[in-house]
């Protein structure tokens, strides 16, 4: 026996009756909200009368400044809903009460006053996402990406000895503690439905960085065990035959260590290779087998293209892939296979290519609607749940 | 029940290898989650554990091979004094089964039967070599969650495999980065796809437990770790085709910002970041500066306008962080409200008050290491504490109590499977290479 109720709650979308609040802006905080929006919450974001200042980040078609057509806008919010409120007025105030009366979830970013929230609603599950947490020696200090690399990330061993380190470029350190300050409200959202209570859940930046995986935390935890700290590497310090090569139409990269030289011996078919590294098999650091690499590797890949390459490579277990410019990404072929790119409907910016479901499942992520005009749903969202339609 | 670990009673069990997928699991794990490493006494998994020796010539020629083990000495069981492994390993169990027999098969199927999720980021072609996909593992239990973690896809050209290296590579994340003056083949990896799967895999079974709390149900979930990876700099893909072309290599500058770099100090080979997010952050940062006169170029009131004389910028303000250490720059910018940091080298990190203030490190009892300082978790809540029970787990050293209590089996059977050789604490291969008690401390091997 089908009992159709549950088949219809298992087809809907995972965070289907979840509704998020969100007063945040730029990438971490709004990310956050847009992660639980992808699952299908209801995500009601509320921005300043001028909108979150991502709406003037651009790009913009045609270079022409449109804050309901910022590209950085509409990635880090898709699928959310437009109020604006004044958060120093009585009535903005009024409105957001009303509003977190309706939420289980608050995405913030330092702005609001926690701890009166708090008291007034203890069945939210509050997530602060700051640069430093909101207590703490850093607590109100601004940050950047780079900023925030530099403290909590890998940075030091960034890049060349005889050079500066450098940073990672985008936003991925922001989009990152996104990432995880939305697994957090995750957690906080099965406690709350668990016990009752809601909970705040202080993310910094910094932390979150430092906290991960597999060169933040790794490296900090090395230097603890062996007092031997992450160094500048020269490049190519790995040595052939792994890293990037340049091929017919662009560049491949290759992972290659240890036995799996094997495969790549498969896969060129070469016999003055087979005959140099064939009976050495992880020695390729020998000079003969060295200079025969040199030569007869690049001068193989040249003669192929990226997807010729990686076809001939896999076949033989062989760990090569393309290597992409941003361009190059939105015609992969593997990409394309793989779901991992999606076309969607953009507004006023167009039709673009953005990345597909983050995971696959019934009910699970997906691209949901364009980003929100400023204040587009102000009325519809205030007249819905606000009592005496405050506005 | 602690709501900061709202996972307790939940049992996970983790077939991940590397970082990407037991990261996922230790974030579970963290979270209260009872997450069972289900390990083999016949495979080594190299990739995750690490070489299994080290030659003395290895150990004296190369320090950093040694950077990441307890003390700088693998030891003669590295797996079990390495960082690397530890960083994924907090709050986990461990057991040993191996599953390419049929013996071995049966026990994790009755392991499914008593769990909530099954976790996997291998080869994608494993889980039917074993004859364990999804048909399988649902037909013992409908609550079941299976999070299938591929690097790219599970089907067809999209099953590739490769490290995390390629796969940023192929979504083009070290084009955006690096020294301008080189090419895409010279810039360094980005290492970030390990990090994003670990947050993605969590959010994704706690997502389907909400809803198998609620139908009974479980479901398949399957997470290419590249798409999921490719959210992150979602904006840069955009950007590209919003303007039609590739984004330069930045070296520190920033797309947008201005002034935005990574500044010699007085110090050698020691770094400082300064950025300016706005028109706000640069005059309070010329303020800083004591208002010099090249600052006071009207040009330089914009955006765009300091974009263009970005080069300039760059220098004047390096000679100012080049007489200074970073700690003073640091000091004079943090007073000043403008975004700031020296770059923190490991050392730097223990002792900062960043860290210190918030009581970020944990401190737990490693058997080999004894005492000592770990990372901490990615949040804190008021809720409570996260969980830091243990700071690694060592091969089956959990068997006695998930074949006695989770799995219920007699001794009888207990001593069949240990004759078998699925029940165990030692690899195989130490049994052959190595007849003796290899404990730990004994120096570099082989």
């Amino acid at each position: 026996v089908v009992d159709v109720a549950v088949e219809q709650l298992r087809e809907e979308s995972l965070l289907s009756d979840v509704v998020v609040v969100e007063v945040a802006s730029e990438v971490a905080g709004p990310f956050t909200a847009r992660l639980l929006a992808d699952l299908g919450a209801r995500c009601i974001k509320i921005e300043p009368s001028g909108g979150d200042p991502t709406r003037r980040w651009g790009p913009f078609r045609d270079d022409v400044e449109d804050i309901d057509a910022s590209g950085a806008f509409l990635v880090w919010n898709h699928g959310k809903e437009s109020v604006v409120l004044d958060l120093e007025s009585a009535e903005g105030t009024t409105a957001l009460d009303a509003l977190l009366a309706h939420a289980q979830i608050l995405v913030e970013d330092g702005r609001l006053d926690v701890d009166e929230l708090r008291a007034r609603f203890p069945h939210l599950v509050i997530v602060s996402v700051t640069p430093f947490g909101r207590e703490g020696w850093g607590a109100g200090r601004p940050a950047t990406d780079a900023v925030a690399y530099a403290i909590g990330g890998a940075m030091s061993s960034t890049g060349r000895p005889d050079r500066p380190p450098y940073h990672l470029g985008g936003s991925l350190i922001q989009a990152f503690v996104g990432s995880a300050a939305a697994t957090a409200a995750m957690a906080g959202l099965l406690a709350a439905e668990d016990g009752g209570e809601g909970q705040w859940i202080d993310v910094a930046w910094v932390e979150a960085e430092a906290g991960s995986v597999d060169r933040s935390a790794p490296y900090l935890l090395g230097y603890i065990y062996s007092g031997l700290e992450a160094l500048q590497e020269p490049a190519r310090a790995r040595g052939l035959p792994g890293g990037s090569y340049p091929c017919a139409d662009g560049n491949v990269v290759a992972s290659t260590y240890g036995w799996t030289i094997r495969r790549m011996l498969d896969t060129v078919g070469d016999p003055e290779l087979d005959a140099v590294l064939g009976e050495s098999l992880g020695n390729v650091y020998r000079p003969v087998g060295r200079e025969v690499l040199d030569r007869v590797l690049p001068a193989w890949m040249a003669a192929r293209t990226k997807e010729e390459i990686t076809e001939l490579a896999q076949s033989k277990g062989w760990a090569v892939t393309p290597s992409n410019t941003v361009l190059e990404v939105i015609d992969d072929p593997f990409l394309e296979e793989a779901g991992a790119l999606e076309r969607v409907d953009a507004g006023r910016l167009g039709e673009l290519v953005l990345p597909g479901p983050a995971f696959v499942t019934p009910g699970g992520p997906r691209f949901r609607r364009r980003a929100p005009n400023l204040g587009e749903h102000t009325e519809i969202v205030l007249a819905e749940l606000v009592p005496d339609g405050v506005t | 029940v602690n709501p900061a670990q709202p996972l307790a009673g939940v049992r996970v069990l983790d077939l991940c290898v590397v970082f990407s997928g037991p990261f996922a699991s230790m974030i579970l794990a963290d979270l209260g989650a009872d997450v069972i490493k289900v390990e083999s006494r016949q495979h080594y998994p190299d990739t995750t554990k690490g070489p299994r020796r080290f030659t003395a010539k290895a150990v004296s020629m190369l320090d950093n091979t040694l950077k990441g083990y307890v003390d700088a000495d693998p030891g003669a069981r590295p797996w079990n004094r390495s960082a690397r492994v530890d960083v994924v390993s907090r709050n986990k169990r461990s057991m040993t089964v191996d599953l390419t027999r049929d013996s071995g098969r049966e026990v994790f199927l009755d392991l499914v039967e008593r769990a909530d999720v099954v976790m996997e980021n291998n080869a994608p072609g494993l889980l039917s070599k074993l004859r364990l996909e999804w048909d399988v593992l649902r037909a013992r239990n409908r609550r079941l969650i299976l999070l299938r973690m591929p690097a790219l896809g599970l089907h067809g050209r999209a099953a590739l495999s490769g490290v995390g290296s390629n796969f940023e590579a192929m979504v083009a994340l070290p084009s955006f980065r690096g020294y301008p003056d080189l090419p895409a083949r010279d810039q360094q990896y980005t290492f970030r796809m390990d990090a994003s799967t670990g947050t993605g895999g969590a959010l994704a079974v706690m997502a389907a437990l909400r809803r198998a709390r609620r139908t009974g149900e479980g479901r398949e979930i399957v997470l290419s770790q590249t798409t999921n990876l490719m959210h992150q700099s979602a904006d840069v893909l955009m950007a590209a085709q919003v303007t039609g072309k590739d984004p330069d290599h930045p070296g520190n500058g920033h797309v947008r910002l201005a002034p935005h770099g990574c500044y010699p100090t007085a110090v050698e080979d020691r770094w400082v970041v300064i950025a300016c997010r706005d028109d706000d952050d640069w005059s309070r940062l010329v303020t800083a500066l004591g208002e010099p006169a090249w600052a006071a170029d009207a040009e330089l009131a914009t955006m765009e306008g300091r974009r263009r004389h970005e080069a300039d910028l760059d220098e004047h303000i390096a000679a100012w962080t080049s007489e200074q250490t970073g700690a003073a720059v640091e000091d004079v910018l943090v007073a000043a409200g403008v975004p700031v940091s020296p770059v923190l080298r490991e050392p730097d990190k223990i002792d900062h008050p960043q860290f210190v203030s918030r009581d970020w490190f944990l401190t737990m009892d490693h058997p080999e290491a004894g005492r000592r300082r770990y990372p901490g978790h990615m949040w804190r809540t008021t809720a409570g504490k996260l969980r830091a029970d243990r700071p690694t787990t060592t091969l089956g050293q959990d068997n006695d109590d998930i074949y006695r209590e989770v799995l219920g089996y007699d001794e009888e059977r207990i001593e069949q499977l240990r004759r078998e050789g699925h029940i165990g604490t030692r690899y195989e291969f130490e049994e052959t290479d190595d007849p003796q008690d290899g404990a730990s401390g004994g120096g570099a091997g082989g």
